[in-house]
């Protein structure tokens, strides 16, 4: 029996969205009278679906559809429309709620609007619940020295290991941090042999030699190799580039605090804290970073 | 367009630092002064990043790293280091700050940072040109007792199997469909032991007098707590299945020959007999709760997977 929240600091407007919904037997509706009421609603549980207003007092239609698509992804936000409320609509719906439905024809429009989202959202919650099963996974990929591979490359990683449990929503960003570092690492220095000193110092020729060496032999012919192993404890990311590697022995201790004002050192400080464990073979050109689950968070107790 | 908040005791600071980020950026940029404005302003707008001083009054960078991540524990603090605070920043890292940017190097580096963290944050990306990349993938699951579960596995093996074009698009389908009786056979027949008569209503949904008999079983003690586990190694040359259930098991060598065309009619029969069709090799255990299904490479024209699908 799927649980719809209609938000509207109207309560005529209340009356009118429930009494449309109200005439199918298996929807039940609950009410709140502006975004923030809306919130703490949400805090005790999660309804199916939730439809609201626009413009309200406390937290409006915007601000809500802001919050509940950062707290509560899986909840799907249908927006009601009026005139005067055109464009914050379009944020609204750029920000990540579902749908519209216009005030002026809810009676038409409006329950078939909320089975056309409940039908889709229950397909991401089956999707989302056959993830939460999921007890190891082990991935490989062979890149080209392409940079717009990278982002992508790091969420479909951070993905899995939210998933897996390995990390929750605040570790997620950090995790994608150190990825990042160590691709970008991989990708600049190792396979195209280009120094930080230079991009730091002048963007410009660093850029052109990006540019230059992308189509230019050896460099170009060089790959990335990305192995990646998850359970429910434990994350092991191996990223491997072709170039000739460093002394790993001259990487600055990241935990002298001096270094802070070095970028060079940057990329390793910042992987060395965000994981637990980072490993450089001899050579230089290949790195192992580790992340365990923090200690309590369960994730995979679902099944 | 993202919304930054700058905080820092220093009215300079903040703006000088809101001009870096303002030149040739939609970002919406919010200020404060301390740590405990901070966390106040955190109350009124979304922020999408913290970007924050370390030494404040009121409230420090630190202290504010910790209660964001208490509070807004999915908004990035970006820390601003200087000479000085390197030890507090070194902490600040440790307890949940997602990147620093040394003070002599906002020029260069602030923005970028910002971008990267940015970029970082849950984003709906498509993989398409990643699968490309990928080169093999394994992955077990531990499924209960649920067909709702069936039709998305199968969906994400069809994806895999399709990312590393180990089939063409029909072959695709086969290698889903011998998957999708795997598992309904490990989750009626193997799990909840029913009947094929009683699975194929079931699957079906013909009868609701089926379903029920099916939800009973999903409760009941002896049928509840068995899991169907399923494992998936899918490389550019073969793709491999392991779909195993809890159940006793059955007697492997009433199993139709591969060939075998009366197996077309006997009851219980088509499922196997689309494994054995669809896949290369389709092996089952002794006790016979186990089946091992492998799909080689099917020689495929090199172009990309098709679009439509």
């Amino acid at each position: 029996m799927p649980r719809i929240l209609v938000v509207d600091d109207s309560s005529i407007d209340r009356h009118m969205v429930g009494g449309l919904l109200k005439k199918q037997p298996d929807w039940q509706i609950e009410f709140a009278e502006h975004g923030g009421q809306a919130l703490e609603m949400l805090a005790a549980s999660q309804p199916e679906l939730i439809i609201t207003d626009m413009m309200m007092p406390v937290v409006d239609g915007l601000q809500l559809v802001a919050a509940v698509k950062k707290q509560y992804p899986l909840v799907p936000v249908i927006l009601i429309t009026s005139k005067g409320s055109e464009d914050i609509a379009v944020k609204a719906l750029k920000l990540g709620a579902a749908s519209y439905s216009p005030k002026s024809a809810l009676a038409q429009d409006l329950v078939e609007t909320v089975q056309g989202v409940l039908a889709v959202s229950s397909e991401k919650r089956t999707s989302a619940r056959l993830m939460s099963c999921m007890t190891d996974a082990h991935c490989s990929f062979v890149l080209n020295n392409d940079a717009n591979l990278i982002p992508a490359l790091v969420d479909y990683l951070q993905e899995d290991a939210q998933r897996m449990g390995i990390c929750d929503e605040g570790e997620r960003v950090r995790v994608g941090v150190a990825l990042d570092e160590a691709l970008v690492n991989a990708l600049y220095h190792g396979n195209l042999e280009i120094s930080s000193e230079l991009r730091d110092t002048d963007g410009k020729a660093y850029v052109a030699l990006v540019r230059e060496r992308t189509s230019q032999p050896p460099y170009c012919e060089r790959r990335i190799h990305v192995t990646a192993k998850m359970s429910p404890t434990e994350a092991t990311i191996t990223i491997r580039d072709e170039g000739p590697g460093f002394d790993p022995s001259r990487l600055p201790d990241p935990t002298d605090p001096v270094n802070l004002e070095h970028l060079g050192g940057r990329g390793v400080l910042l992987m060395r804290t965000f994981m637990d464990n980072v490993i450089y073979n001899e050579t230089g050109n290949q790195v192992t970073l580790i992340k365990r689950a923090a200690s309590g968070t369960a994730e995979n107790e679902k099944c | 367009m993202p919304t930054i908040l700058i905080v820092d005791d220093s009215s300079v600071d903040r703006r000088l630092v809101g001009g870096l980020l303002e030149q040739d950026t939609d970002w919406n940029l919010e200020y404060a002064e301390n740590g405990r404005a901070a966390l106040a302003r955190l109350r009124e707008v979304n922020a999408d990043v913290v970007v924050t001083d370390m030494n404040m009054p009121e409230m420090d960078g630190l202290d504010l790293v910790r209660a964001v991540r208490v509070h807004y524990s999915d908004v990035p603090v970006i820390l601003m280091t200087g000479q000085g605070s390197e030890a507090l920043a070194i902490e600040a890292l440790d307890l949940g700050a997602a990147s620093y940017v040394p003070k002599s190097h906002l020029n260069d580096s602030l923005r970028n940072s910002i971008e990267q963290v940015l970029g970082l944050v849950r984003a709906d990306r498509t993989y398409e040109q990643l699968i490309d990349c990928m080169t093999r993938n394994e992955f077990t699951f531990l499924l209960p007792n649920d067909a709702a579960l069936i039709d998305p596995l199968v969906d994400l093996v069809q994806q895999m199997v399709g990312g590393l074009r180990l089939c063409d698009p029909i072959g695709r389908v086969r290698v889903g469909m011998a998957l999708e009786q795997a598992l309904l056979n490990a989750l009626y027949r193997g799990n909840l032991e029913l009947s094929p008569d009683m699975m194929h209503q079931a699957s079906e949904k013909l009868l609701s007098e089926g379903v029920d008999l099916v939800e009973q079983r999903r409760t009941q003690p002896k049928y509840r707590d068995r899991r169907v586990f399923v494992e998936a190694h899918v490389t550019k040359e073969e793709a491999r299945f392991v779909v195993r259930d809890e159940g006793p098991g059955f007697d492997t060598s009433t199993v139709p020959a591969p060939h075998d065309a009366h197996a077309l009619e006997r009851e219980g029969g088509r499922g196997l007999v689309l494994m054995r069709s669809f896949m290369d090799e389709v092996r089952f255990n002794d006790v016979g709760n186990e089946v091992t299904m492998v799909k080689r490479r099917e020689a495929v024209p090199d172009v990309p997977p098709d679009e439509g699908a």
